[in-house]
């Protein structure tokens, strides 16, 4: 019996030779680009290939198109042409970095004009025939690898869309059952993580389920729109009970203020409960329950004025949560008894305000278009083995390392090293002694089977497209040792070249991206509580507005890519930073931010008469208390930030407690609204819950051994 | 006067320099290992820039010394 990874590779080396035989047989320009996309496109389904493939000529096209228009605009302009060139680079790569729904298809787009521009033509009519021939070349791939995969050991998507919800809603009612168990539970707090962790890895599978399920079934691509809604509504479920999980206060306090708190989140439960029910196929007769969160006012006017506000916030927060799974549960109902969308919506995620672009983006375009420059000179004035390549190859690497910044370079470059050995041993050894195309047939089978089975990920990803450079099959066939070595060394120079280049840019050393990132996040907060009274239109310029929205958005973004970055770090260079320390960080970040958009939240609603604006003096305080945190962790995020904030605000709290208490209690007695009640608490929370975010940060972060990060080493 | 040579390997010749620049990286690749792991990285202002002259260095003394062209 043979193995799936067995027949992943059998599937992807037939479809490789058979590319070839097409190719061959019918005389198209370069048969390497059927090959190609073949290698590209084998994904162990159909649908997922089948989408690869479609992005992969959507791509195609626009690429073949600015090569046309490049080359139609400066046919004797070398310099206005690769400016032009590294302009559609940098366009393209950035694309390809901030779409992550069609990342494919500019990454396609970007490495088609730069081969179709440096195919070595002489005519314009040459230049035409290259971007048709690659075109085509593309679309047979696409078909050979589809046909291959179809009838040969036909894998399905069917029901992984199912199953990847069914995984993702189960643990989301883990995780929330961990959540109300944590004060009484004390391993809840370990096994909350884990089920965190686990709960964005499910998110991404059903993502990953939704494309491919979708590319090969029609009833799926009927209800995508109501299946990604219930993707949203997961996802912010998840961001919902991330909140909760960093701000809610815990105890009997709660249960005193809400009394019918348990019966509110035994029906949130037993929403999960149904919902996995409907996957598993148990029937559809639940109806909802419409609970709601009583306020025991006595109780409540008795806690102190900060707890006060950290139960008004969580009240809101399950009420938040009560709503999403209220709309979840209604949509998978419509699903399973296919009446289409309805029921309330709610907007489940903050929208990212505008400006939308991003610093990590730019710098990953500024690399690919760098680099293309470079490699255009060292063509230009150096002209060494590889010729007009030096323009292609490292071009399209850069783009693959922009693509996925966290990789180290050795897992690119060891696999390929190594297949593009393999390849021009074939090439140099067994290629001139072969005189049919079904010897030939068998050596591509042979070579590609053994680079799909032995090596796995981006590394199979090389080590195929290493052969595929190292046999170099062409039209008329000429063999040539020094053809072959020098275009051995060239593509290891191009990847050196990549790395100087991006060593010029950004240092890759993923513990150097993560300090940098760190240190441009509190800078963001501080910026960010700095303006918090500004969080509203009034007052503020255009510009002011974009700066802070901008900010806004790196608050939201960097604890995500430092928790990237964080998982690139080399454990055994140190020790000393173990991956709980640094989840710790990310964890840490992630609760600052929460915490930062709920003060800014309040502060948007409020009103110039309220409590707030009466109390504008103390909270002005409180804010340069934060800000001052903030700044001496921008400038070093070993500074003792959090003790001292710890201290300043333990000796203020009191004296806080007693101004709250003297300018609110006129008004317990007199008529004022609900509503006005509740914005003035959720700003208290909102400056409650930063400075317990930060403080949290600085305990949990004591560990981490900043100083080694920062030192210098080869990398 | 000297008459430039080449290495043969299995009947393919090979220049020199090529060999002495692979020899040149593998070492320098070994001793930024070594500097690594005696943490003796630190007194380094731009290591990446080290490690290229480490390369030009055992180059040209490989190159000189023991595989003369």
């Amino acid at each position: 019996m043979l193995t799936t990874r067995t027949k992943d590779a059998i599937k992807t080396a037939l479809a490789f030779a058979l590319a070839y035989g097409v190719a061959l047989k019918t005389g198209w320009m370069s048969p390497i680009w059927v090959g190609l996309t073949v290698v590209v496109i084998a994904l162990p389904s159909a649908g997922q290939s089948l989408r690869k493939g479609v992005l992969r000529l959507a791509g195609t096209v626009p690429g073949c198109i600015a090569a046309l228009v490049i080359f139609g605009l400066f046919p004797q302009s070398r310099w206005l042409a690769l400016a032009l060139t590294c302009a559609w680079m940098f366009f393209t790569t950035y694309m390809m970095l901030s779409r992550s729904a069609n990342a494919y298809v500019w990454n396609v787009a970007g490495f088609t004009c730069l081969i179709i521009m440096t195919g070595g033509f002489e005519t314009p009519t040459e230049l035409f025939e290259r971007a048709e021939s690659r075109t085509v070349a593309t679309v047979v791939g696409i078909i050979i690898y589809t046909v291959v995969t179809t009838f040969l050991w036909p894998q399905s998507n069917a029901g992984a869309i199912r199953n990847a919800l069914g995984d993702l809603l189960s643990t989301q009612r883990a995780r929330f059952a961990a959540l109300r168990r944590r004060t009484t539970d004390s391993e809840a707090a370990s096994t909350i993580r884990e089920l965190h962790l686990r709960e964005v890895q499910q998110l991404a599978a059903l993502g990953h389920a939704l494309q491919a399920e979708g590319s090969e079934s029609h009833q799926v691509r009927e209800v995508r729109p109501e299946l990604q809604r219930l993707r949203d509504l997961s996802s912010a479920i998840m961001e919902c009970l991330d909140r909760l999980e960093t701000s809610a206060p815990t105890g009997g306090a709660v249960r005193d203020i809400l009394p019918s708190v348990d019966a509110f989140l035994d029906e949130i439960d037993a929403r999960f409960s149904s919902m996995c029910g409907l996957l598993r196929g148990e029937g559809t007769a639940r109806t909802q329950v419409e609970v709601s969160l009583s306020l025991d006012r006595v109780a409540l006017g008795q806690r102190p004025a900060l707890d006060r506000a950290a139960v008004v916030v969580a009240k809101g927060q399950l009420e938040t949560l009560d709503t999403l799974t209220a709309e979840a549960l209604t949509q998978m109902q419509d699903l399973v008894s296919r009446r289409g969308a309805s029921g309330r919506k709610t907007s489940p995620a903050r929208r990212l305000p505008s400006p939308s672009f991003d610093l990590d983006d730019l710098r990953g375009a500024a690399l690919v278009a760098s680099t293309v420059f470079v490699g255009f000179l060292v063509w230009v004035f150096v002209n060494p083995p590889g010729h007009a390549s030096w323009v292609m190859l490292p071009g399209v690497l850069a783009m693959m390392v922009a693509g996925a910044q966290q990789l180290s370079a050795k897992v690119f470059i060891a696999p390929t090293a190594l297949a593009l050995a393999l390849g021009i041993g074939i090439y140099v050894f067994v290629l001139p002694r072969l005189s049919t195309f079904a010897e030939l047939a068998v050596v591509l089978f042979a070579s590609m089977f053994v680079v799909n089975y032995f090596f796995k990920g981006i590394g199979q990803f090389a080590g195929m497209i290493g052969v595929l450079m190292g046999i170099s099959v062409q039209q008329q066939q000429a063999y040539s040792f020094a053809a072959a070595a020098n275009s051995y060394v060239f593509t290891l120079s191009a990847f050196v070249l990549v790395y100087v280049i991006s060593y010029m840019i950004h240092s890759p050393r993923p513990e150097k991206a993560v300090l940098s990132m760190v240190h441009r996040f509190f800078r963001s907060a501080r910026l960010l509580v700095a303006n918090a009274s500004h969080a509203t239109p009034r007052g503020t310029s255009r510009f002011q507005r974009l700066k802070l929205a901008w900010h806004g958005q790196q608050l939201q973004r960097l604890p995500g890519k430092v928790a990237a970055w964080c998982k690139a770090i080399d454990p055994q260079a140190f020790p000393t930073n173990t991956p709980e320390r640094t989840e710790d960080l990310v964890v840490g970040l992630q609760a600052v931010a929460y915490r930062i958009n709920e003060l800014l939240d309040a502060h948007a609603v409020l009103s110039a008469e309220s409590f707030a604006a009466q109390l504008a003096d103390d909270l002005r305080a409180w804010r340069d208390r934060l800000e001052f945190a903030l700044s001496q962790w921008a400038e070093r995020p070993d500074s003792p930030a959090a003790e001292q904030l710890q201290a300043d605000l333990s000796t203020w709290r009191s004296e806080l407690e007693s101004r709250i208490d003297a300018t609110t209690r006129p008004a317990s007695t007199a008529k004022v609204d609900d509503a006005e009640w509740k914005r003035f608490y959720t700003l208290l929370a909102g400056y409650r819950g930063v400075s317990a975010a930060l403080l949290s940060y600085g305990t949990s972060t004591r560990q981490i051994d900043w100083p080694a990060w920062r030192e210098e080493r080869f990398s | 006067m000297r008459v430039p040579s080449e290495v043969a390997i299995s009947g393919v010749y090979v220049p020199p320099l090529l060999l002495a620049a692979i020899i040149g990286t593998v070492l320098a690749v070994v001793t930024a290992s070594l500097l690594n792991r005696t943490r003796l990285s630190r007194h380094f202002f731009y290591p990446p820039l080290v490690f290229v002259t480490m390369t030009v260095i055992y180059t040209v003394v490989i190159g000189t010394f023991f595989i003369p062209a």
